[in-house]
């Protein structure tokens, strides 16, 4: 037991893995958490360890917030940033402001280490649907191997595919809090192999009655470029990016280091040089320039100049641009998107 | 002899001592019983709508049928042909036979565009 407790306590050191559920105008928490060497963020709830619900979550989403905070394994915590455990129906979540996050974020990883803390799962603990088949085992009935198991059809081709055969297609909704896709966006698919056949993309509009949010303290921008980085799997240089975005007079230098650093044939272009150019109004066609502009950008407020808020696009548009793209390289221009589309989350734009 | 039996009565017993410390360590997890919401695949917050079991196609497939069509049959062929003069007429007809059926596989690979280059 002595040893166990004495392993507990080390564990309890290690950097605490982080799930972050991004609601609207969250971009400031996401950077502290990228930038802060105590904290690792997650690519999945499944690797995580607690939860951070960070910005305004619309009441649309709270049911999707309880899957995500169930998807964390147990033992878990979770951790709301400047906002009402209540509201989210997350009794057992711990309330902090962006400024102690970090400090509370290490407390709870130690509680739920060492044993102290366990948030129960919030879900129903069955399945609230039967197998329902017609034969004495639970087979048999429609589809292609009998039965609506669990409540979900099977999968069946509604039409041909692309390369003319009848195979099944995986219809998904993804979102609104997957961390590799921008915050509160919702993409509906239907995939055959890994090529996007059908996609719609909807956002998750804040509450009527929200308080407006006060100004990002950090460079949207950046923060976009270390989500970027961080998807592409240079998750050091995301740490940079994302320093460099809360950094308040940040050097105009930085900004440059940063940029040959990443802008490079072997950097941050191998992932996006290769990727489909877009037609989209206001929005470079090409996805390596989309970065090059975050950065532009960086280094313009860093000289004094005032900042341009990234306007909307239509998501409509977007999606149609999609099709035909396989599935890293939609999630990629998904994220070379990211200021747009947090944009036309908070205010719709309407498509020409 | 009595020493041969002793090893092996010793490296059964010792195998099965460590076998059940291990089975005592934990119980294999049952999937039946974890909580079921914490069970769903990770999708960011919705529940998937259609079942998992899903056909994809077998892409090997056509490069199987391929090799199955002209490499195995040149590899029957060989021996068939030392024996050739042989046997006569009787080794044309099965030779035949086992063309034909081939054959089919070949008819089936071209309907699937497996000879087409792409």
């Amino acid at each position: 037991m002595a040893v166990m407790d004495r392993l507990r306590r080390v564990a309890a050191t290690a950097p605490v893995a982080v799930s972050v559920a991004l609601g609207h105008g969250a971009d400031a928490v996401l950077a502290d958490l990228r930038a802060d060497a105590r904290v690792d963020v997650t690519a999945s709830p499944r690797h995580a360890t607690v939860l951070v619900v960070a910005g305004h979550v619309p009441a649309a989403a709270v049911a999707a917030l309880g899957r995500v905070h169930d998807q964390v394994p147990a033992p878990r915590a979770t951790v709301v940033v400047d906002g009402d455990p209540a509201r989210l129906d997350l009794p057992a979540a711990t309330a902090t402001t962006r400024a102690a996050l970090v400090d509370e974020l290490v407390r709870v990883h130690a509680a739920v280490v060492t044993g102290q803390r366990h948030d129960s799962p919030v879900g129903p603990a069955d399945n609230p649907v039967d197998w329902q088949g017609i034969g004495p085992h639970g087979q048999g009935g429609e589809g292609m191997m009998g039965g609506v198991p669990w409540g979900r059809p099977m999968a069946m081709p509604p039409t041909v595919g692309r390369d003319g055969l009848a195979l099944d297609r995986l219809a998904l909704v993804v979102g609104p809090f997957l961390a590799v896709l921008p915050p509160m966006l919702e993409v509906e698919v239907g995939l055959q192999g890994d090529v996007l056949e059908e996609v719609e993309l909807r956002t998750v509009p804040p509450d009527p009655h929200a308080p407006t949010p006060p100004p990002t303290p950090v460079d949207s921008g950046l923060v976009a470029l270390a989500e970027l980085l961080a998807l592409v799997g240079l998750g050091a240089l995301a740490t940079t990016a994302a320093r460099l975005a809360r950094t308040p007079d940040r050097r105009v230098e930085d900004v440059a280091a940063l940029r040959r650093r990443i802008d490079r044939p072997w950097g941050l272009r191998l992932g996006t040089d290769d990727l489909d150019r877009l037609d989209l109004p206001g929005v470079a066609p090409d996805p390596t320039d989309r970065w090059r502009d975050w950065l532009a950008s960086a280094a313009s407020t860093a000289v004094g100049d005032a900042h341009h808020a990234p306007e909307p696009v239509a998501t409509d548009e977007v999606a149609a641009q999609l099709v035909g793209m396989e599935v890293g390289h939609a999630v990629l221009t998904l994220a070379t998107l990211r200021p747009q589309l947090a944009a036309s989350a908070v205010a719709p734009a309407v498509s020409s | 002899m009595l020493g041969a039996f002793l090893a092996v009565v010793v490296a059964t017993g010792t195998t099965m001592l460590l076998v059940g410390w291990l089975a005592s360590w934990g119980r294999t997890p049952d999937p039946t019983e974890a909580h079921w919401s914490t069970t769903l695949p990770v999708l960011g917050g919705h529940e998937p709508r259609v079942h998992a079991w899903n056909r994809f196609h077998a892409r090997y497939y056509p490069m199987a049928l391929v090799l199955m069509a002209f490499e195995m049959e040149m590899m029957f062929m060989y021996p068939w042909a030392v024996v050739f003069v042989e046997v006569g007429g009787r080794a044309l007809v099965e030779m035949g036979v086992f063309l034909a059926l081939l054959s089919l596989g070949v008819l089936y690979l071209w309907r699937e565009g497996g000879l087409s280059w792409q």
